[in-house]
């Protein structure tokens, strides 16, 4: 039996890899990729057995992941079979089978290769988590809870990252069904396969984490006692653990959980908790008896990376906060609403900073779930709002926060301001950002009560698992000296003492924030490696920011690393030392932009752009950005000419750069990355290490003064010595990394 | 006797009439209405007499089929990066399509066909109405048009419903829209490749023709209100439709859909796969002078895996088409039938190589490629043009109303006249200038 870590680094894997490569067109990032890890969590103090299953996974070399208390060993394990090694088992399969009296051996081989094939079919149905590593597990047990990343390394480089969960509570890991046998929807031969039986629900013992994956069709059950009186709480993590599944409708796994008595009766059903797709059940146990939890996706969909983890028990769950932040400075006392809740007030002292802190309270063993709260440097007021009408408005001062909450059903809250002709005010509702359930609406009127702006819902990037951006925003021009009023209500005509807002009256703060994607990165040695950088302007800010490392070590460093007046997005590229780096390096990208004569700072947040079902894209926010450096390269690719670049509309511009070719590159191939309108490179340059490209800009389509970045992906054209190669794959591109991005204008 | 019918007998009558309803909708439930108001004619004849759509279900791509980037490097091409010549100088399209590279001065591609929307149903709408998706009303689709203009209502004699898609209705489009159940189109069901072609409704599995005549016997013997109700208008009305009924499955109707009465080598020649033999299906079909085909071919919607998809597809494609237009034109039909080839929209020209698509291309309706022939239609051309990646229309916009005005055109059907709404309002067959459609004028350069 193969076994990778028989063959690390042997001939073999090596020539498949490069086949593969060939096979694959030579795709520019060879990056392994994690779909999923299960279990997605356990407990501080234990070690234990995972699985990650993804692509280009098999030859993992190592583990990493976020923060500090987990580590992973990977164990050793079987590869999947080539296709020649696949058809030697068929054949062997088929001899086997025309065996009159099988004995106990042959039964066993024919299992064997039963499963081998059965994991080949696996990848060939859905290659993104087709290949499967276990990995021994140790989280210590000084390890603090919550959310941490995993990722893990190839030859090829570092994976995306993929969430893990770690918890106080001792954690239940489903058996899996038939000894893990994979179970397609659907025969070979197009048949329905068998329905999965209903399997009798599985014993645990409250409280627990329950851990499993739904396969299609499959609905998992589990039992447990519960006493009279308990106020049992069952929190499901699945579209927590997998934010978004990109080849999926919905796009995201749809958790549905029930809980049902010894009788069968169904005490309480949800498919979703407020606003996100993870559904959390609070439930009065009315009698001492068993119970069961059942759990499966909406539509009977399944699939290896379904999985979920759900914790059972009576635990800390807040459901609401008020208010929602507080000035920096200002002692505050915060009301919980909740479930299981030790505390429901809370006291600061004055010492929070600015931004959005976590409120996190602790329950026995287990923390209840964090609640953001905004802390902010404006005056702060509490809402009264006792009339609705614009004549009994409450009257404050601007700039101001307005704490206030709906209670009631319908009801509308009324403020006013005085204003200047000219001046531009902002109005902006955050409570869907901070967990409250308002859908607010926001309305500005005049003081004859003329309609000026109105806003319902507004999306804000940075908010990148959130897909109803159901927050208001309005910024508008006030046409004459006097009175304004702003009107706050829930669109949906509800209320209740969770729905509480943060209302931002103030003058526009033009400001920004930062993404940075990929969070992961992959350079070659010497090379550069692209990333694409994000402006989420506010207020209306339309500046230059200048981005830098910070801390960075030695020989990695930016390039054109400036996202220009008015641009939302920039590719610019990180550049590496000729070194090779054993673990990752976490960087960390600050933007620099000069606004009213200040200067203000802000760090690039790492995120990863997701797809949701096929179409949306949302840029999930991680926790660290990681950069692992592969090979030993004695150069580093480098642009040569003086830059910015010089474009002539209409005309030619020459670049001398200097790229990694080998001895052995038949040919080089350049290729622009997303292209600027209107420029392009002109033909492959010559194969050597100092060559020229000549970029080429359209006068009909490129304008004087255009500015921005280009970024050349570089590939080599080298002939396979692999004599079972066919005549497609002798030749085969292979990528080279990314020049450095070469900045250009148009004159 | 009154036409008088009891509650009883007019839920009977509704059932049977669902039962019959493919035949056309003559049975006179339900549609009547409707039909008085329809037009009787659609106002004359044009060049082509029916139009054969090749509907590609899901969205080709189309740097993949008729616009061929190999410039645009390994992320929009991927390995299909050897487009070949054609028969027409300055044509290339993929390297997957050489029987219809031989057939090219038969067709033009329309390569800047546009309308930016990337959802499946409301791109399939707007592409066979016309018309934007999500305003008040839902259109009709053309076959739909056609059914009215030139099915029963103007005359058509023929067994065969006007309206016929293979082998299953596209499912997420609702082809008559107001027009309503009565020009939708027929689902034949079945599969033409098999030895048998089992057409819903008419070729019956298992049953064979003495059986079938049997139990229409049997069924006769039993029904007895006909006869005692000899004078009821519409209990004749509906013993006429089951007679027809009768006719189609026991008569020529059938004979329509038995292939195994082409030779085997025309057939080897369309493929022996289900599209193929529904290219050769849907030339039998208007041979009998069936208006309007639709060969609803799915399996497009390539997010995943698109390269190796378009070696299984595109040579399947490649037969089927091409010898369709030949075998259109060596029978002297080409020039009377439109082939009408293209999806709801064409697909991502970048390439998404990253898992889980690995090698996919998305959804792309900002321009894309359809491919249009015969009926009026001249061959060996190219209609606009999208930019050096696919990516943008960079000459002659096409929108979809532009496209089906056209054909209407040649089809000699009115494009202003008036569609019979349900509720009376005012509704043409082409959008007016008051719904803002999107239109840059039907494609005379190739009439």
């Amino acid at each position: 039996m193969r076994k990778r870590s028989q063959i690390r680094g042997a001939f073999f894997q090596i020539t498949r890899a490069c086949l593969l490569a060939g096979c694959l067109n030579a795709r520019a990032d060879q990056s392994p990729h994690v779909g999923y890890v299960y279990p997605a969590g356990g407990q501080v103090g234990t070690t234990y057995q995972v699985t990650i299953g993804g692509q280009r996974i098999e030859a993992v070399e190592d583990v990493f992941f976020s923060g500090t208390g987990v580590r992973a060993e990977v164990m050793d394990h079987e590869l999947l079979p080539t296709q020649q090694e696949a058809m030697e088992l068929r054949n062997r399969r088929r001899d086997l089978n025309q065996q009159t009296n099988k004995t106990t051996v042959v039964s066993n081989e024919l299992a064997v290769i039963d499963r081998k094939l059965n994991q080949l079919e696996r990848k060939r149905i859905s290659p993104a988590i087709g290949e499967t590593v276990p990995l021994r597990v140790t989280i210590a047990a000084s390890t603090i809870p919550g959310d941490y990343e995993l990722r893990v390394r190839t030859r090829w480089g570092l994976s995306n990252p993929c969430i893990f969960q770690v918890g106080r509570l001792s954690e239940f890991r489903k058996p899996e069904v038939g000894g893990g046998e994979f179970r397609p929807e659907r025969k070979l031969d197009g048949a329905p396969a068998a329905a999965t039986p209903l399997q009798p629900p599985i014993p645990v013992t409250q409280p627990v984490v329950v851990n499993g994956w739904i396969p299609p069709g499959g609905v998992d059950r589990f039992r447990f006692p519960a006493r009279a009186g308990q106020q049992l709480v069952l929190v499901t993590s699945a579209r927590a653990l997998q934010p978004y599944l990109a080849d999926a409708v919905p796009g995201w796994i749809q958790a549905v959980v029930s809980l049902s008595d010894a009788r069968g009766r169904a005490l309480a059903y949800d498919d979703h908790y407020r606003f996100r797709p993870d559904p959390v059940l609070c439930v009065n146990i009315p009698e001492d008896g068993e119970y069961t939890m059942e759990v499966r996706d909406a539509l009977y969909r399944g699939r290896e990376d379904f999985v979920y983890r759900i914790a059972i028990g009576e635990l800390p769950f807040v459901t609401g906060v008020y208010p929602l932040g507080c000035r920096t400075g200002t002692p505050v006392r915060v009301t919980l609403s909740g479930w299981n809740l030790v505390e429901r007030q809370l006291d600061f002292p004055g010492s929070l900073v600015a931004g959005v802190q976590a409120l996190v309270t602790q329950h026995a063993v287990q923390s209840a779930n964090p609640m953001p709260f905004s802390v902010d440097t404006l005056p702060e007021c509490t809402a009264a709002c006792v009339d609705e009408t614009l004549a009994h408005a409450q009257h404050v001062a601007m700039p101001v926060i307005i704490n206030g909450c709906i209670r009631e059903p319908g009801a509308v809250h009324v403020f006013s301001f005085e204003g200047h002709a000219g001046d531009s005010v902002v109005a902006e509702t955050v409570a869907r950002r901070l967990e409250s359930p308002l859908d607010s609406v926001l309305r500005l009127f005049d003081g004859s009560g003329r309609l000026l702006a109105l806003n319902d819902d507004h999306e804000d990037k940075r908010m990148g698992l959130m897909t109803h951006h159901a927050d208001s925003y309005i910024r508008a021009l006030l046409p004459s000296n006097g009175t304004y009023h702003v009107q706050l209500w829930d669109a949906q005509g509800k209320g209740g003492n969770d729905y509480a807002y943060r209302l931002y009256l103030h003058a526009p703060q033009p400001d920004f924030a930062l993404r940075v994607v990929p969070s992961s990165l992959s350079a070659r040695s010497g090379g550069s490696v692209p990333l694409t950088v994000y402006a989420l302007r506010q207020d209306g800010f339309d500046g230059d920011i200048a981005l830098s490392l910070q801390d960075a070590p030695a020989g990695f460093k930016l390039n054109s690393a400036r996202v220009l007046t008015n641009q939302d997005q920039i590719k610019i590229t990180l550049s590496v030392p000729t070194i090779h780096t054993d673990e990752p390096v976490r960087l960390h990208l600050l933007g620099q932009a000069r606004i009213k004569g200040q200067e203000v700072a802000h760090p690039a947040v790492p995120a990863d752009d997701l797809t949701q079902a096929f179409a949306y894209h949302h840029l999930v926010p991680a926790q660290e950005l990681d950069v692992v450096v592969s090979g030993r390269a004695r150069e580093v690719t480098k642009v040569l000419s003086a830059t910015p670049v010089k474009i002539h509309a209409g005309g030619t511009t020459r670049v001398q750069v200097q790229v990694p070719i080998g001895p052995r590159m038949k040919k080089l191939i350049c290729e622009l990355s997303d292209p600027p309108e209107g420029i392009s490179l002109q033909a492959d340059p010559e194969a050597r290490p100092e060559t020229e490209l000549v970029f080429v800009a359209d006068p009909d389509k490129v304008s004087p003064g255009q500015k921005g970045n280009l970024i050349v992906n570089l590939y080599g054209v080298r002939e396979s010595s692999n004599e079972r190669a066919t005549s497609s794959e002798r030749l085969r591109r292979i990528p080279l990394g990314s020049l450095p991005a070469i900045p250009f204008e148009v004159i | 006797m009154a036409n008088y019918v009891t509650r009883r007998e007019a839920t009977r009558c509704l059932l049977l009439a669902g039962a019959g309803a493919w035949l056309g909708g003559r049975f006179p439930f339900g549609t009547s209405a409707l039909a008085a108001e329809a037009p009787a004619a659609s106002g004359g004849q044009g060049k082509a007499k029916a139009i054969i759509q090749l509907w590609m279900w899901g969205g080709p791509s189309h740097l993949d089929t008729f616009d061929p980037k190999a410039e645009a490097g390994n992320d929009y091409c991927g390995p299909l990066n050897k487009p070949i010549a054609t028969n027409v100088t300055d044509i290339r399209i993929s390297e997957l399509l050489p029987l219809l590279a031989k057939q090219a001065d038969k067709y033009s591609i329309i390569r800047s066909m546009t309308h930016g929307n990337n959802g499946h149903e409301t791109a399939a709408y707007m592409v066979q109405t016309g018309r934007k998706a999500g305003d008040r009303d839902v259109y009709p689709s053309v076959g739909a048009v056609v059914s009215l203009c030139k099915g029963y209502d103007a005359g058509y004699q023929g067994l065969i419903p006007p309206y016929i898609v293979m082998t299953e209705p596209q499912g997420r489009f609702p082809e008559s829209g107001f027009l309503g159940l009565r020009y939708k189109p027929f689902a034949t069901g079945g599969d033409p490749s098999q030895s048998r072609f089992i057409v819903e409704g008419i070729v019956a599995q298992g049953i064979n023709d003495q059986q079938q005549r049997t139990r229409r016997d049997l069924l006769r013997s039993l029904d007895l209100l006909p006869q005692a109700l000899t004078n009821n208008t519409l209990l004749q009305a509906m013993s006429r439709s089951r007679d027809q009924a009768y006719d189609m499955i026991l008569g020529d109707g059938a004979k329509v859909f038995d292939l195994s009465a082409e030779p085997n080598d025309l057939r080897d020649r369309y493929g022996r796969n289900k599209f193929g033999q529904s290219c050769l299906m849907a030339r039998r079909l208007v041979e009998r002078g069936v208006p309007y085909v639709t060969i609803n071919c799915g399996g497009w919607d390539t997010h995943k895996d698109n390269f190796p998809a378009m070696r299984r597809k595109l040579p399947e494609l490649d037969k089927g088409m091409a010898t369709l237009l030949q075998d259109l034109s060596d029978r002297g039909l080409l020039g009377s039938t439109i082939v009408w080839w293209g999806g709801e929209f064409g697909r991502t020209p970048k390439v998404q190589w990253d898992p889980p698509w690995n090698g996919g291309r998305g959804h792309y309706g900002k321009v894309f490629s359809h491919v249009v022939a015969g009926g009026g239609f001249q061959g060996g051309h190219v209609v606009g043009a999208s930019d050096a990646k696919g990516e943008e229309v960079a000459a002659r916009p096409v929108y979809p109303c532009d496209l089906i005005g056209t054909m209407y055109a040649l089809m000699g059907i009115d494009g202003a006249m008036r569609l019979p709404h349900p509720e009376g309002a005012e509704a043409r067959v082409m959008p007016t200038p008051a719904e803002g459609v999107p239109s840059a004028g039907i494609l005379q350069e190739i009439l």
